[in-house]
């Protein structure tokens, strides 16, 4: 259980936010609310990229408040720049894993599958849509095995039909894979199409 | 607590620079040491300073202001009619003159417009007389010309093409004429370069030495640089070489202060994206075409004519000639292996620099050091640098037994600042983007820099190689001060066969430096590339 406890933090404009938020296993929550009242902000601050001035982040009862980004149980789909350009779909996928996992094809071959997105493993990110590179991200951050996921918008840049597929595929791994998923979306149609919990952040 | 550390590259940047601040406080601390011993307080000593000091920021200031005149123009109508081959060519041309040396030009250029040149034998044909000798004050802002407003056009072309299409649509829906096109569009995006740019041309042009040296024609015409070199190798009268070249360097670091304040870190910076050309009217109009089709002519007569004077002279008999002499070969392999190895030299270590410099800003370390370390070495020009040297050493070492050492060392220093911005720009760029995603992915130290920065950063790595290279091939400073017969390259020895008014020769030899220039650079442009096109993770 991904457990968020007593958590503040304050920009250095002066803007201050503060969270409580438990995300069970196996379960999505969509982070909703206008612009600036924190929803990125709670991410980075899961993933690691800020700090809280209080509280704590913890996985199954083990605090990782103390772990950089690359040591915490998460992985992260940014809102946009996932990928290397330089890289071919299959190398950013196979970048972003263990050594262990990167020459298991048929896993890797698999998820693109899963995605809608085979074919593409030995094109350029340039040579394909947005929603095309936000699959490739998302197959990445499932095949990374890391049980809480964060979706930062990540589904933005789809069309509905589109982004219904990866929200489709997006329930059943949480389901089978028992991850923890928050899902930063500005769309209500997204919390009800997944049928999840959504929390409301205000200013 | 912070995840984005520096990392060990971060203390391996500091080292270096820590490094390149003794090497350049030495130097000047032997100038000061030099032009405190024998002070000579003469009237005609200082008025001689004054006049060599009044004539170089002359000479500068008209050669940007002269420059910028003919480059504008010829921007704004190749932007203009940037569709056609003909003007893409041309951008392409422009380029040439960045990687060039100095000496190939200074042969170019009389070739086209020098008594024998390829306008005076048009004249004498028409039955008009000859042009006069191509010397003095002319000829030098002649060749600042040719050599920076190609940069110039580039520069300014990029910035037309930064403005973003839809000022150009609305333009064209309004149908501004071209004055006001010129004020409402196109101003607000030149003004933001011009000033740099002015101020980078006038530096260029305060410390250029082998063109003046070539083309100054006598005493009358003579730059503070060229009076260092006199006084050094001539007369041996250190306490002026060390007063002329400190009053350089002052003139120097206050326009590298004036430059980073106009332009920021960017003045190295490529040209600007291009869009795409929207019609505008009064483009097709046939005065606009004329105008446009002469302003073109000129800029292709004063930049482009000389290339072709460099080919059309140098291939023939004397090539063979030329080929034959055994101190051509030895300049040769002298040349290659110097701008070989000080190319890589250069961009191993500005690589590290500004690796270093991308690390610690992401950290929130001070980059001043390093920025200090670089901006030096653009301040100190290669007949200060060299000067500085040769004091420092004469007294320890022979410093003409220590020749390629000392040219490799002034050749790497003085591409250093270039290799450095054209990678730091691109560094700070990829960390922006890539930071987060790669601590998200665990992609850190060696295996991220092997497998994400380098192929990202391929290009400007094999750019910064080529032009280091390029500028180490043509230089022609540092081995005016430390050559000798012993050694030779081959600018110095192109110099020498001009000295020797072996016209034949010299363009033979200018058309191979120039070859070699061109090769070595596309090799390293070419072949980075290549590198960074695959790789796998």
């Amino acid at each position: 259980m991904l457990e968020i406890r007593g958590v503040s933090f304050t920009r250095p404009g002066g803007l201050s936010f503060s969270y409580d938020i438990t995300v069970a296993e196996g379960e999505i929550l969509a982070v909703q609310g206008p612009s600036g009242v924190g929803k990125t902000t709670l991410l980075d601050l899961i993933a690691g990229f800020e700090y809280p001035d209080s509280g704590s982040i913890s996985w199954n009862g083990s605090n990782f408040l103390a772990s950089p980004p690359w040591e915490r149980p998460v992985t992260t789909v940014f809102q946009s720049d996932n990928l290397f350009t330089h890289l071919t779909c299959l190398e950013n996928v196979r970048i972003g894993l263990p050594s262990i996992k990167r020459d298991d094809h048929a896993a890797i071959n698999a998820a693109f599958t899963r995605l809608g997105i085979d074919g593409l493993q030995n094109r350029l990110p340039d040579a394909i849509s947005g929603g095309q590179q936000q699959r490739v991200a998302l197959a990445r951050a499932l095949l990374r095995d890391k049980p809480v996921l964060l979706l930062d918008e990540s589904f933005s840049a789809l069309d509905w039909p589109t982004r219904q597929g990866c929200f489709d595929s997006l329930r059943e791994i949480t389901e089978t894979r028992q991850m923890a998923v928050l899902f930063v979306s500005h769309d209500e149609r997204d919390s009800t199409h997944l049928g999840c919990k959504s929390l409301q952040l205000t200013a | 607590m912070s995840w984005r550390r520096p990392g060990p590259v971060s203390g391996l940047g500091l080292g270096l620079a820590a490094g390149l601040l003794l090497l350049a406080l030495a130097s000047i601390g032997a100038l000061i040491g030099a032009a405190g011993t024998g002070y000579d307080t003469a009237s005609h000593t200082t008025g001689y300073i004054r006049h060599v000091a009044g004539f170089t920021f002359f000479q500068a200031a008209l050669s940007a202001i002269l420059a910028l005149a003919l480059a504008l123009p010829a921007a704004r109508a190749c932007w203009r009619r940037a569709s056609s081959w003909n003007t893409n060519l041309l951008i392409l041309f422009a380029f040439l003159p960045v990687v060039m040396p100095t000496t190939v030009a200074a042969t170019g250029l009389i070739g086209v417009w020098g008594q024998r040149g390829v306008i005076s034998q048009l004249l004498q044909s028409a039955g008009a007389p000859p042009l006069p000798p191509v010397y003095g004050l002319g000829a030098v802002l002649l060749a600042h010309v040719f050599f920076n407003a190609p940069l110039m056009l580039r520069i300014l072309a990029g910035a037309l093409g930064g403005i973003p299409q839809a000022q150009w649509r609305l333009a064209a829906q309004w149908g501004l004429s071209d004055l006001e096109r010129f004020w409402k569009i196109e101003w607000p995006s030149l003004r933001r370069v011009i000033p740099g740019l002015l101020a980078l041309v006038f530096l260029l042009c305060f410390t250029s030495f082998s063109l003046v040296l070539m083309l100054g024609g006598g005493p009358a015409v003579t730059t503070l640089e060229v009076s260092i070199y006199t006084a050094l190798r001539f007369d041996f009268d250190l306490p002026m070489a060390g007063k002329l070249a400190l009053l350089q360097l002052m003139i120097c670091a206050g326009v590298v202060i004036l430059l980073t304040m106009l332009t920021g870190r960017s003045w190295a910076g490529a040209a600007g994206r291009t869009g795409q050309t929207v019609p505008q009217r009064g483009d097709n109009a046939i005065a606009t075409r004329a105008v446009d089709g002469m302003i073109l002519m000129i800029f292709v007569s004063v930049t482009v004519l000389p290339l072709f004077a460099i080919l059309w002279r140098g291939i023939g008999p004397q090539l063979v000639a030329v080929l034959a002499w055994p101190a051509f070969w030895q300049a040769t392999l002298t040349s290659l292996a110097i701008a070989l190895l000080s190319g890589l030299l250069a961009t191993g270590i500005a690589l590290v620099l500004a690796t270093a410099r991308s690390r610690r800003a992401v950290a929130g370390l001070a980059v001043w050091p390093l920025d200090l370390a670089i901006s030096l070495y653009l301040a100190v020009s290669a007949i200060v640098l060299g000067t500085g040297i040769f004091i420092l050493l004469r007294t320890v070492a022979d410093v003409f037994l220590l020749a390629p050492l000392l040219v490799l060392l002034g050749n790497m220093l003085v591409a250093l600042p270039f290799a450095y911005r054209i990678l730091e720009g691109r560094l700070a760029s990829l960390a922006a983007a890539q930071d987060r995603l790669c601590a998200a992915l665990d992609i850190r130290g060696w295996r991220r820099f092997r497998l994400v920065t380098l192929p990202a950063l391929a290009p400007e790595i094999g750019y910064a190689a080529g032009l280091s290279s390029a500028l180490s091939l043509g230089d022609m400073t540092i081995v005016a001060l430390f050559g000798s017969q012993q050694f030779q390259t081959l600018p110095w020895l192109l110099y020498q066969t001009m000295a020797r008014y072996r016209a034949g020769e010299a363009a033979a030899l200018a058309l191979w430096l120039l070859g070699l220039t061109l090769l070595l650079f596309s090799v390293f442009v070419l072949s980075a590339k290549l590198a960074g096109r695959r790789n796998h993770a």
